[in-house]
């Protein structure tokens, strides 16, 4: 089903079921968002997305990546950039600059926004240039591939992506999704030949039987088989070498 | 993923005896999919196995993909109009078990794991059949039951 609402001024169908985030950029308005990932549901928690709603004479603001258009939504009228989203928008973000003040991420952000320099600093304030600022996509991406190894825990200061008590986690596969997907950087990886340490644990790269290059990990290889039953023989080579064998076997069967 | 009927209508063949691997298909993929045509971009790769005798190997399109069942954010789905199997890139969480699970070697890797990348047959105008000299690569038409081509 869809129902007819309008984005500043723009009439649209929206469908049941989609956030009013994804059908502003439906119609090509773009709302600024940090916490939203379009591979997983919204959580609601940075509040960038913010968003003023009018419906029967009364006007509120919402989170925008989290409201799921619904029947009762018809009709309804969508500002994102009304006087305001604007000054809330801005305080959310300046909000968030006092207590991360060098992250470039939320730099880029104020000045998108117009938002001015944060006022007082954050008692808690974090002064690194990527730090966790509670986006929570770590942790989310970790959920949705199954592996639940990480989660936003402690408070205040100590409040960041971690895994239990901060040691090795035996749940953590070692795909590092979260460190490719934080939008700060501040998920550390290392990767020295076939050996990637994350979360203070050691992963051994699955290496290439011809090549030696390494794309998944072990435990990556064990998920995907008890999970999804792959064969140990998927993961024997890479992408290029399987390339080269493959083409060796058309080549084989196939008349010249 | 089941394979689910699909609106195509026009079907990628490869006939491997007549590429004389010129590798235009790679100069093609590349431009089609990135600016300035890096060719790393190029979905699809010329193999040669010597004495003249060239593979160009690219995404089959699988009825049952392995990189879709690897994929555990449905970041992968079929196009119903071309029967791509397509990257949708914003939902992709970057794990890299598609591109470690397609078992002919056909779902790329972007460097240092920033990405994955896959024929998508442009989007039912494959440039690298369009510009392959020799029909080596030829988008026709489908001529069995939709159904049964892309098993
Ligand atoms: S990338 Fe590989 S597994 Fe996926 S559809 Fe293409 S050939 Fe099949
Ligand atoms: S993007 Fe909507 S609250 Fe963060």
């Amino acid at each position: 089903m869809a129902y007819k609402i309008k984005i500043d001024g723009k009439e649209t169908d929206a469908e049941e079921g989609a956030t009013l985030l994804d059908e502003a950029l439906k119609i090509g308005i773009r709302i600024p968002a940090i916490c939203k990932h379009p591979g997983l549901g919204p959580i609601g928690s940075c509040r960038m997305c913010v968003v003023e709603i009018k419906k029967d004479d009364k006007s509120r603001l919402a989170t925008s990546c989290n409201h799921v258009i619904r029947e009762k939504d018809t009709g309804m009228e969508v500002f994102t950039d009304s006087e305001r989203v604007i000054s809330k928008r801005r305080e959310v973000i300046e909000k968030m600059r006092s207590r991360w003040p060098n992250v470039k991420l939320l730099k880029d952000l104020a000045a998108q926004c117009g938002a001015g320099e944060p006022g007082e600093r954050h008692p808690d304030a974090d002064l690194a240039f990527n730090a966790c600022i509670h986006c929570g996509i770590c942790a989310r991406i970790c959920d949705a591939l199954g592996h639940h190894a990480i989660s936003l825990a402690d408070r205040a200061a100590e409040k960041t992506g971690k895994t239990p008590f901060c040691e090795a986690s035996k749940d953590c596969v070692g795909c590092a999704a979260c460190h490719r997907n934080c939008p700060t950087g501040a998920i550390e990886m290392n990767e020295t030949g076939s050996k990637r340490t994350i979360w203070n644990r050691e992963f051994d790269l699955i290496p290439c039987s011809s090549c030696g290059r390494g794309l998944i990990t072990r435990e990556q290889a064990a998920f995907l088989r008890t999970s999804k039953g792959f064969s140990e023989a998927y993961f024997d080579k890479c992408d290029a070498c399987k390339r080269t064998d493959v083409a060796g076997t058309i080549s084989r069967i196939s008349k010249w | 993923m089941v394979v689910e009927e699909t609106a195509m209508k026009n079907r990628l063949n490869v006939t491997p005896s007549k590429c004389i691997g010129c590798r235009t298909c790679e100069i093609a993929c590349a431009f089609s999919h990135s600016v300035g045509g890096t060719m790393g971009k190029s979905r699809v790769s010329v193999a040669n196995r010597g004495g003249g005798a060239f593979v160009p190997m690219l995404c089959l399109q699988c009825g049952t993909p392995a990189c879709a069942a690897a994929c555990q954010v449905g970041a992968l789905a079929r196009n119903p109009e071309t029967g791509a199997v397509e990257v949708i890139q914003a939902k992709c969480v970057k794990c890299m078990q598609c591109v470690a699970a397609c078992p002919f070697g056909n779902m790329h890797a972007e460097p240092s794991a920033s990405g994955v990348f896959k024929c998508d047959l442009c989007g039912g105008n494959p440039k690298c059949a369009m510009f392959c000299p020799t029909k080596t690569l030829e988008y026709s038409p489908v001529r069995i039951p939709a159904r049964a081509a892309v098993r």
